[in-house]
């Protein structure tokens, strides 16, 4: 594959704004590709793709932290009532 | 010859046929980048890229050997990119196949590329095109340091926090296991938004009321002063209850970060934006739903949609058929004219079905 046709293919795609399918179609067609060209585009898509996981991973990251943050006051209350519990065993102990 | 000495010589001959002060003068040595072609083309590039007028008039005059030339301010431009350099040069340098591959495993999208053409591969396209970045488009380069360095914190974070929790409690993933194993991702998709809606219910339910019963002081230290032991052993097992219940989609979460299954429960979770709301703790989904606002519009719109069809009036090729059509019109295109439209649409309506959601 030329790399006037690489760049005419990529440019239809842009044209599209569909840029899930131009990543599918540089790895399935990459081989093809002159190697400077190659691992210049490997490189841009792979950076995009990277940046793309990373959005993801923010959302990701911030629910897991939430819910650890949920768990963190649950656990405080649980530490509480286990207080509690003990507090009421001493006093069964005592009355005996 | 050293660099230094190279580009001190350099600089004293320009200096002398063009007037331009010498480093000494100006009380300031050029960095040692400058020095070298590698440097001075990295240095060059950045430099095309600037949007301030003056440090690139700077350049010019520079790059001219103009005998005008302000040398203590170039040099304080020459520093600030030699800083961006060097940090670039060492986020190169630890792109080796193994950080690569390590990479890998925690971005889906970019692991694709690492499988396709291998770790190695990846990694040496990564260490020499990295500066190049850094050169051509500083503010790229600056998004992917940071990212990287996210995944670095986090890979030791908050994953290996939920782990320690899940041990604590004695959780052992084997119902995430077992779903795993199953061959086909319709039904691992729809096992897991099984297993995925049960732990919702008393999830979202048990979570909102403890955390209800905290805002109206029902569980604060002066009332579990007061409880009885009944009551202190029922809300006992209720926390052991809800630990694990947060906890296991907490380890889902983590495990599961490419697989439908993984997308589905995803998606589940994001869709529930009542998941962590309480009375005494209101938690921000504002992240999460820019990651995700196709999908829950699409959900809403798929949802309000077969809610306003009447049962059995309709299968579901009609209703599938409809579905594309309506997105045609929401991307303004016209049916059979515009292929990319029709992708698109096709495109929507399998990642709604990938949640899982199953169409009658």
């Amino acid at each position: 594959m030329t790399t006037k046709e690489i760049y005419e293919k990529l440019g239809t795609f842009a044209g599209q704004n569909a840029g899930d399918e131009a990543h599918a179609w540089v790895l399935a067609h990459a081989q093809e590709f002159p190697e400077e060209v190659r691992d210049e585009i490997v490189f841009q898509f792979s950076v995009d793709a990277m940046l793309k996981d990373s959005a993801e991973t923010s959302a990701i990251d911030a629910m897991k932290k939430q819910g650890l943050e949920a768990m963190d006051a649950i656990e405080r209350i649980k530490s509480q009532l286990q207080d509690r519990l003990r507090v009421l065993d001493l006093k069964d102990q005592l009355a005996k | 010859m050293s660099i230094i000495e190279g580009l001190k010589k350099d600089l004293d001959s320009a200096a002398d046929a063009k007037k331009i002060p010498k480093p000494e003068e100006i009380n300031k040595t050029p960095p040692a980048f400058l020095g070298n072609d590698k440097g001075r083309g990295l240095f060059a590039k950045y430099t095309e890229n600037l949007n301030d007028p003056a440090k690139m008039s700077l350049v010019a005059q520079y790059n001219a050997q103009d005998p005008n030339i302000d040398l203590n301010e170039f040099v304080e431009l020459s520093n600030q990119f030699g800083e961006s350099l060097a940090a670039a040069e060492a986020l190169a340098k630890k792109m080796d196949s193994k950080f690569v591959a390590q990479l890998a495993r925690q971005c889906p999208e970019f692991g694709k590329y690492v499988k396709t053409f291998g770790s190695e591969k990846v990694a040496k396209i990564w260490q020499e095109k990295l500066p190049e970045l850094m050169a051509r488009d500083p503010a790229r380069f600056e998004n992917i340091k940071d990212a990287i360095g996210k995944y670095e914190k986090r890979r030791d974070d908050a994953d290996r926090k939920i782990t320690q929790k899940a041990e604590k409690l004695g959780i052992q993933p084997d119902q995430y296991a077992s779903i795993m194993k199953m061959d086909n991702a319709k039904d691992r998709g729809e096992a897991m938004l099984t297993v995925v809606r049960e732990k919702y219910v008393g999830f979202t339910g048990g979570l909102k009321r403890v955390l209800g019963k905290l805002g109206n002081t029902e569980y604060n230290a002066g009332s579990i002063a007061e409880m009885g032991r009944k009551d202190v052993e029922k809300a006992i097992l209720e926390m052991n209850t809800l630990l694990k219940d947060l906890c296991v989609p907490l380890l889902e979460l983590m495990n599961d970060k490419d697989s439908e299954p993984g997308k589905a429960f995803r998606g589940e979770l994001f869709g529930n934006r009542e998941m962590f709301s309480s009375s005494t703790k209101e938690v921000s989904f504002t992240e999460a739903q820019k990651s995700f606002p196709k999908f829950e519009a699409f959900k809403a719109d798929m949802e309000e949609k077969w809610a306003s069809v009447p049962a059995g009036s309709i299968d579901a090729d009609d209703f599938r058929d409809g579905y594309i059509e309506s997105e045609l019109k929401r991307f303004g295109a016209v049916s059979g004219k515009n292929e990319s439209a029709i992708v698109r649409a096709r495109k929507s309506l399998l990642e709604f079905e990938a949640s899982g959601i199953t169409l009658p």
